[in-house]
């Protein structure tokens, strides 16, 4: 295409900017937050094997683990075939079973809580 | 102003540009083809906007001939036989190429052929489409089509003028563009000039078109001294959706299907008017019957608060009305009405320039060097045309003027213009600029006196007093300057805008004022019968400062009324 | 009852006004008025210089997306009711801006081109309509993507463009895949290379933006997800024949 415009900036909203982030939609969160939980574990993982006997982190590292594994099997469905239409029932269904395994584990192993006192 | 040099140019890109573009790059790959386009690329224009469809003669049951004896009865018998037959005849090889070649691929049965659907006043369901969004089918494959040939675009430059040659040889050399992105003037010299950036009665309160079509072709071609035809038809759809008076999306169109299909006209008293107006075809009559017969409920107090009728087309069932008709039924959803649910309101919207400039069979116009295609060319349908017809019109005709400029610009030479006229183009339209003047007064007082005086029912003298309106309403527009700087300046844009506007609008009324009968769309409420014999065709031409209107027998060189015979195929390259 | 909304809308952007910045302006309420009613009345009313696009007026041409308090839309076909009180408009993310709401959608254009986003016939195809029937697994696969207007807005939502601008991006591999799926086509095996190559549809990661923002309804996501298939089965069977190849009597490969 013929254009006698040299090409200004790209619109791009910054950081900072709230109505940005809260324009996002589910799919872009749940996206984004198994990414941060990726990096979580990458975190809380070494620290787990120098003390395995923190208690918070194993807490913190059942919830990263949790939620990252849960949209794991999002994006395996998505990958075959599973219609991007019903994505977000998707995203509630793993996200409830999440919790509740989350929970679930969590009472098994109450005694990791005495952290919080 | 810079001086840009090409072999073809062509103005728009809607289905005859982009048609025009891909069969001369076709027919002669060595010539340099240039596109400019007022919007973006094929996305500016009606034939995106199509969503009925395409009238081809396909089916073994159906024929040219029964094409071209509804086009003629629909068009009330002053269409340009020649133009009309060409037209039906070549209908069916378009569709095909549209497929084999770009790439659409339209509705089919269950067999797997290609379905053809009903639209009002016609003999045989033989309208091709792709759901209700045909438009989009088309513009987009075809448009591809250019994109992969590379063939060169000017996006957002509306052409000014026609550039005559220099020294006073008559002929077309080229045309002065302006970039609406940068206020820059580009003069392109070429050997031939297509007019395909679409009529667009923009100039009426309500219309269905695409609203920055400004009839700048025809405005130019009439500076440039082009002959006009038959401008007072005037076609208006009689389902435009009404969601309140100037409101953008008021005069959009709920499509003929929807009265193919048998959906019910209801005025505010729950009565199926259409009775009173066509007992035997009712709702499938043709579109100017029908939108007339709206207007006049509305006009006599029967219509909704609003000024609209109801289209309903409930008693179809929800399942049909959401397979069939998906586009409308969702933009009814997203407008907050529900189209399978009950009755939607509609008013009279204007539609289609049937009149425009004059060509022959190879698109050629009166001035060497200067084709058209499309709402900008006239004639084909004559008083009235069928729905389906539009979008067959655009691309069969674009398809010619790409075959015939091809073979031209071999023979052609490319004579220098006239920069006197390209300066003097320039300096008009720079004199829209400068002031503080706003053109949407102007434009607002135009759209209301189009409606009132020279709409769907018109008398001599209301077309009188609408003369002199727009003769001073172009002097208005003729000394407001818009504020603003050159670049991507949409005031100022609308100044040019309402200028071309009125000088359409001026052609309309005084071709309406001159036809002394009612015709097709063309109805006078102090003449309200057709002559029945000695039909004539009006003709207008630019003449020194003022004009030269003549009447002229209609040439059936293929069919009288009344007969049934169709003569053997011409080409249409003499 | 509201009468009247707050626009706060992003300016300038343009070569001869740079400066970023947003106005405000009050537009009366009416019943039914959308985003595009507004800006045309702001535009003969109050601000004549204030910059946009649109030409159909109606969800077909697709030259009026912009975003509305953030998210991609068509002006057109956005009601006004509902938005809130004060009603943020910006022009679409991903596009260079021309001025103020206007911008230049080349860059999108030029990745449909990338993708070669265009029929070509072959065979039969080339010549006569083909019979196909609607209901054609084939057929079925299609349409659920064909009706595209190309408005860009798929593009401005999707983050991954954000993120890295050599991205083709959903509407171009939408269409790569309307037409990978299409028997008419002649390219079936190379497009499916160029668009699966190293910007494009791997580069998906599946977050479903462009199918949220689809005002067709129309889901890339899915268009990516079967480009991405059909790759691998054709990786896969290309990987499975050379291995056969190699395997196999006579073939230059030495063997034990």
């Amino acid at each position: 295409m013929d254009s006698a415009n040299a090409p200004q900036p790209t619109a791009r909203p910054p950081l900072w900017d709230l109505t940005a982030w809260r324009a996002l939609y589910p799919g872009m969160w749940a996206w984004l937050l198994q990414r941060l939980s990726a990096v979580a574990v990458l975190v809380l993982f070494p620290l787990h094997v120098i003390n395995p006997y923190v208690d918070w982190i194993r807490v913190a590292m059942l919830a990263c683990v949790t939620w990252h594994a849960m949209h794991g099997i999002k994006v395996l469905l998505t990958d075959f075939g599973f219609p991007a239409r019903h994505q977000r029932k998707l995203l509630a269904v793993l996200s409830v079973l999440g919790l509740a395994s989350f929970l679930g584990l969590a009472f098994l192993h109450r005694g990791y809580w005495r952290f919080l006192g | 102003m810079h001086t840009r040099k090409t072999d073809i140019l062509i103005l728009g890109s809607g289905g005859a540009g982009l048609l025009a573009a891909l069969a001369a790059r076709d027919r002669a790959p060595g010539l340099d083809i240039l596109v400019a386009v007022k919007g973006l690329f094929g996305k500016s224009g009606c034939t995106r906007m199509v969503q009925g469809g395409y009238n081809a003669a396909l089916s073994p049951g159906d024929s040219a001939g029964n094409h071209f004896l509804d086009t003629l009865e629909g068009g009330a018998w002053i269409n340009d036989q020649e133009l009309a037959w060409t037209l039906v005849s070549r209908a069916p090889d378009c569709v095909r190429r549209l497929e084999t070649v770009c790439g659409c691929f339209f509705d089919r049965n269950p067999d797997g052929t290609i379905h053809q659907k009903a639209f009002a006043g016609q003999s045989f369901d033989r309208t091709v489409h792709k759901g209700d969004l045909t438009g989009i089918e088309i513009t987009n494959r075809v448009s591809e089509q250019l994109v992969r040939r590379g063939v060169p675009v000017l996006e957002e430059h509306r052409a000014v003028a026609l550039l005559p040659a220099r020294g006073g040889e008559k002929r077309i050399a080229g045309a002065l563009l302006l970039d609406i992105r940068t206020g820059e003037f580009v003069a392109v010299n070429t050997k031939c000039t297509l007019l395909a950036t679409g009529g667009g009665p923009t100039l009426y309160r309500i219309s269905a078109c695409a609203q920055e079509l400004s009839t700048d072709g025809m405005a130019i071609a009439w500076e440039a001294g082009a002959e006009f035809c038959d401008m007072e038809m005037v076609q208006f759809h009689p389902t435009g959706i009404l969601t309140g008076e100037g409101l953008q999306i008021t005069g959009t169109l709920l499509e003929e299907g929807l009265r193919g299909a048998g959906g019910h006209l209801k005025n505010a008293l729950g009565e199926r008017y259409m009775a009173r107006y066509d007992a035997e075809r009712m709702e499938r009559s043709t579109r100017d019957v029908v939108a007339r017969a709206g207007y006049t409920e509305i006009i006599e107090g029967r219509g909704t608060g609003r000024g609209g009728v109801f289209i309903d087309v409930s008693h179809l069932g929800r399942d049909f009305v959401w397979k069939n008709f998906k586009g409308m039924a969702e933009r009814c959803r997203d407008l907050g009405y529900d189209l399978a649910g009950g009755p939607v309101e509609v008013t009279p919207t204007a539609h289609y320039m049937m009149g425009g400039v004059k060509i022959d069979p190879g698109c050629r116009t009166s001035l060497p060097g200067l084709f058209a295609a499309g709402e900008d060319a006239g004639g084909t349908h004559g008083a009235n045309r069928l729905g389906g017809n539009g979008v067959a019109n655009s691309t069969v005709f674009g398809e010619i003027a790409g075959e015939v400029m091809a073979e031209a610009a071999n023979e052609a030479p490319r004579l220098p213009f006239d920069p006197e006229a390209a300066r003097r183009a320039e300096e008009t339209a720079l004199s829209a600029l400068g002031g503080d003047g706003s053109p949407y007064p102007i434009r607002a007082a135009l759209k209301d006196l189009m409606w009132e005086k020279v709409g769907l029912r018109r008398t001599g003298a209301r077309i009188e007093e609408a003369i002199g309106e727009i003769a001073e309403l172009r002097e208005r527009a003729a000394r407001t300057r818009a504020g603003g700087g050159k670049a991507y300046n949409l005031a100022w844009q609308h100044v040019l805008d309402v200028r071309n506007q009125l000088a359409a609008a001026e052609l309309i009324a005084r071709s309406a004022l001159e036809r002394d009968e009612s015709r097709g769309s063309h109805f006078r409420d102090d003449i309200p019968h057709p002559r029945p014999e000695g039909l004539y065709n009006i003709f207008l031409r630019k003449e020194g400062a003022g004009f030269r209107m003549e009447r002229r027998p209609v040439r059936f060189t293929r069919m009288r009324p009344g007969e049934a015979r169709i003569a053997p195929v011409s080409s249409y390259v003499d | 009852m509201t009468t009247e909304a707050v626009f706060r809308i992003r300016r300038g952007g343009a070569a001869d006004d740079p400066a970023e910045r947003f106005d405000r302006f009050r537009v009366a309420l009416r019943p039914r008025m959308t985003v595009l009613d507004a800006l045309v009345a702001i535009q003969s009313g109050e601000e004549p210089t204030l910059s946009f696009r649109y030409s159909c007026r109606v969800g077909m041409c697709g030259t009026c997306a912009l975003r509305v308090n953030g998210r991609p839309r068509w002006a057109c076909r956005t009601r006004v009711e509902g938005l809130g009180g004060e009603v943020r408009l910006e022009p679409l993310t991903h596009f260079p801006v021309l001025r103020d709401l206007a911008v230049d959608m080349a860059v999108f254009f030029e990745k449909m081109k990338r993708a070669r986003g265009w029929l070509e016939p072959s065979g039969e195809a080339a010549r006569e309509p083909v019979r196909l029937a609607p209901e054609s697994p084939e057929r079925r696969r299609i349409e659920p993507h064909i009706e595209c207007i190309t408005c860009g807005i798929c593009y401005a939502a999707c983050g991954m463009v954000g993120h890295m601008p050599d991205y083709l991006g959903p509407a171009a591999l939408n269409r790569a895949f309307t037409l990978v799926a299409d028997s008419r086509d002649g390219r079936g095996a190379e497009r499916l290379a160029e668009v699966c190559g190293e910007h494009g549809a791997w580069r998906c990661h599946s977050q479903f933006n462009c199918t949220e923002a689809c005002p067709k309804g129309i889901s890339p996501s899915d268009a990516i997800q079967a480009l991405k298939r059909r790759a691998l089965a054709g990786g896969a069977r290309a990987l499975a024949a050379s291995l056969l190849r190699g395997l196999a009597p006579g073939s230059s490969r030495p063997t034990a």
